[in-house]
């Protein structure tokens, strides 16, 4: 089904930004699940590993690598930066 | 498939098969390991895998008041029911095989909504679960409070507030399943356990589907004990018989059948559950908890996390070398010193044939000295430092900042905790292969193990070519071997079917490591090392000395003087000594010198005297890199059968031999 704008994926979001995910491709939808990346999950991005490696996403408390290829394919709507309520214990 | 599986015999007599079970199941770093140290009263782990506890382990538990005592079974950690821990079967299977009476879950206090989705999946199951709030003293400290109380009634279970680190709380959480436990071990007797009367928590749509596929177990099942090929084909999963036999409700297979369905919204009820139970206060008491976070995202940035990594890595190794070649020093003078004499001596007397006797203390002496020389100072010192690593919460973090270059040879970052431990020993760095995901990774995996030289590799290749070459040469020969390695971790991901899985992984969080815990996983890891390692290496020894005291080993050398003169440009010892150290790695050096000696004569003694150094580096990358030692090949063997030990073994003797040659004639030996 054609869509009325551009999705915007994981990997595209710039590091320190914060996400909502909005849907989980099927392929890696069951393995991102378990660790807590499924639609509805906020996300920040808090790193991006050197030599083109996985992307550091805070979900939660915990922080989880996730290879570019697999950020790829979770799609996210960029949430408002004026609600941090969710990570009050960042520096 | 090991002994781990194995109840052990109880102790007081035929009681022990009916003691209830408590299963203890967490996601990863969630400080279980720990826990169940503090619960059994003992610091030890399974371990024969470094990296992760991989197979169930039953430990005896004694309550501190009347409930009485328990088998509490250790499971690995994992994320989900589904997970495949071991790399082929699902965890819920691991569980069910223990027969728990109860699971005892162990969560984070100060994450509950990560926590939750694992708990009510064992909930689901419909046996009586204990949950254990622990690290409660982190989640204080982060100004986290939990609503026991509340978590509890919305769980229709016991809920507990534990410390691991201190035991505060334990007692208490393994109490609670220990009598839940019992009280199904009483009520049952032989009857199909129910669900447990709980409220539902997911929408009517889901709860109809759990319905449906409920009511398919419980009509379609197939009769107690059918063995048949037709309920096998239909029950492709197990879990109808599992249901038939009484091990599990059809509403638990159910849920176990729909878990990628129910995990989304388990997610979801966790999140307003933590919502619910979860008191955060803003006040300033996080500050150590933030710089912990702080230096948690240092360590995998680029930067300082790059230099930091190089930094303890080279740190790692040069304790090893250090700590290990000093204790290497004490241990082999000590025993030529005391116990060679007294073996020998005892050996001669017992056993008149002097060849017999030369060919056992081949084995006893020989062997043993091996063991004591390499084995205890390089691989126990090895396995502490890999300890405090993975104590730390380090080492994942290592993972992530390698993971790109380990991709380029198929490999997850996750492959350098089994890399690292093949510069001990490689057998234990193959089991340690287990951490990853799949066969085709774990196959790459042992082939870069098995060329990467072992502590004992490592001190043939610089005593034989510091001394006569300098150190310099020795790096030298290092920085080639490491190449090849590289080189067949390319040539096995373009050769072998399969494409590598993607990397979704939960980073530990840093942690300051607990002393005992460091100190009972390396040993007890150590352990496993010498029980798999030690048999093989005395036998390997026995053989070689009776082929080196009868002779046998002359006729070889006129079969592979084609390969080993023409081809590597070496002298028939060399390749004679080659072929045997399959036998002995850490002889490569000795036996050379020894069948030397025997053909030259005395002066032999000096390696220089009949090999240029050009001429021992060849042999060095070439005994370094070819065919692992007999007891790495039965390790492989053990693991991943004989057609695939074979074929890795016979890739790295190709690559060694083809290296060999090219080296020779770019060195001019040839």
């Amino acid at each position: 089904m054609p869509r009325a704008h551009p999705v915007l994926t994981l990997a595209e979001l710039p590091v320190g930004s914060t996400a909502l995910v909005t849907a989980v491709g099927a392929e890696h939808g069951p393995a991102l699940a378990r660790e807590g990346l499924g639609p509805g999950a906020t996300v920040t991005v808090d790193a991006h590993a050197p030599f083109g490696g996985p992307l550091l996403v805070g979900v939660g408390r915990a922080r989880l690598a996730v290879a570019r290829s697999v950020a790829a394919t979770v799609e996210v709507a960029p949430s408002a930066p004026a609600a941090p309520p969710d990570r009050p214990f960042r520096p | 498939v090991t002994a781990c599986h194995q109840r052990p015999p109880g102790t007081g007599g035929g009681t022990a098969a009916d003691l209830p079970v408590v299963a203890l199941v967490g996601r990863p770093n969630v400080g279980k390991s720990t826990f169940l140290a503090r619960a059994s009263g003992r610091f030890a782990e399974t371990g024969n895998a470094p990296g992760t506890t991989l197979f169930a382990e039953r430990r005896r538990v004694g309550s501190r008041n009347r409930a009485g005592e328990a088998w509490l079974v250790d499971l690995p950690g994992t994320t989900s029911l589904a997970d495949r821990p071991a790399g082929t079967e699902p965890f819920w299977r691991l569980l069910l095989a223990e027969r728990p009476d109860a699971i005892l879950v162990v969560a984070d206090a100060g994450d509950l909504a990560r926590h939750l989705p694992l708990i009510l999946a064992c909930r689901d199951l419909g046996l009586p679960i204990v949950v254990a709030a622990n690290l409660a003293d982190e989640a204080a400290a982060r100004g986290v409070e939990l609503d026991t109380g509340r978590l509890a009634q919305l769980l229709v279970a016991p809920v507990q507030l534990t410390v691991g680190r201190d035991g505060r709380g334990v007692a208490r959480a393994l109490d609670e399943a220990i009598r839940l436990a019992r009280r199904r071990r009483d009520a049952l007797a032989g009857a199909s356990p129910r669900g447990t009367g709980r409220a539902a928590i997911h929408p009517a749509a889901i709860e109809l589907r759990i319905e449906a596929e409920a009511r398919s177990f419980a009509t379609a099942g197939p009769p107690i004990g059918a063995r048949s090929l037709g309920a096998a084909a239909i029950d492709e999963d197990g879990l109808g018989a599992l249901v038939a036999s009484g091990a599990l409700s059809a509403r638990g297979a159910a849920t176990l059948r729909l878990a990628d369905v129910l995990e989304g919204p388990r997610w979801e009820v966790a999140r307003r559950w933590a919502d619910q139970v979860e008191r955060r206060r803003t006040d300033g008491e996080s500050g150590t908890s933030t710089k912990v976070d702080r230096l948690a995202r240092l360590s995998t940035a680029p930067w300082p996390g790059l230099p930091l990594f190089v930094v303890v890595a080279l740190a790692s190794l040069l304790v090893t070398m250090l700590v290990g070649g000093w204790l290497a020093a004490v241990l082999g003078s000590a025993w030529t010193a005391a116990v060679s004499p007294l073996l020998t001596v005892g050996v001669h007397t017992l056993v008149p044939q002097p060849a017999i006797a030369s060919a056992l203390l081949w084995g006893l002496d020989g062997g043993l000295i091996a063991l004591v020389s390499v084995g205890i100072p390089y691989v126990l010192t090895f396995y502490l430092v890999l300890a405090l690593l993975e104590d730390s919460g380090y080492l994942t973090s290592a993972a992530v900042l390698t993971d790109r270059l380990f991709n380029l040879v198929g490999l997850p970052g996750r492959a350098a905790i089994p890399l690292l431990a093949a510069s001990g020993c490689n057998v234990p760095a193959i089991y340690g292969t287990r951490v990853l995901a799949t066969r085709r990774e774990r196959l790459i995996a042992s082939l870069l193990v098995t060329m990467t030289p072992c502590s004992a590799r490592s001190a043939v290749v610089v005593a034989a070519l510091a001394p006569i070459a300098g150190p310099g040469v020795a790096l030298a020969a290092f920085g080639v071997i490491a190449l090849l390695t590289i080189g067949g971790g390319v040539l096995a991901n373009r050769m072998i079917p399969g494409r590598q899985p993607a990397l979704v992984l939960e980073l530990a969080p840093l942690r300051r490591p607990l002393l005992p815990h460091v100190v009972a996983k390396a040993w007890s890891r150590f352990e496993g090392f010498v029980r798999s390692a030690a048999p093989v290496m005395l036998a390997g020894s026995i053989v070689l000395g009776i082929l080196y005291e009868t002779g046998l080993v002359w006729p070889v050398a006129v079969v592979i003087d084609p390969l080993v003169g023409g081809w590597l440009g070496l002298p028939a010892v060399a390749g004679l000594a080659l072929v045997f150290a399959f036998l002995r790695k850490e002889l490569a050096l000795q036996l050379l010198v020894a069948l030397a000696v025997v053909q030259y004569g005395a002066a032999a003694a000096n390696l220089a005297t009949f090999m240029t150094p050009a001429q021992l580096f060849v042999y060095v990358v070439v005994a370094s890199v070819s065919v692992p030692c007999v007891a790495t090949l039965a390790t492989l063997a053990a693991e991943f059968g004989w057609r695939a030990a074979l074929a890795l073994s016979g890739t790295t003797l190709a690559i060694a031999l083809g290296a060999g040659g090219i080296l020779a004639r770019l060195l001019g030996v040839v």
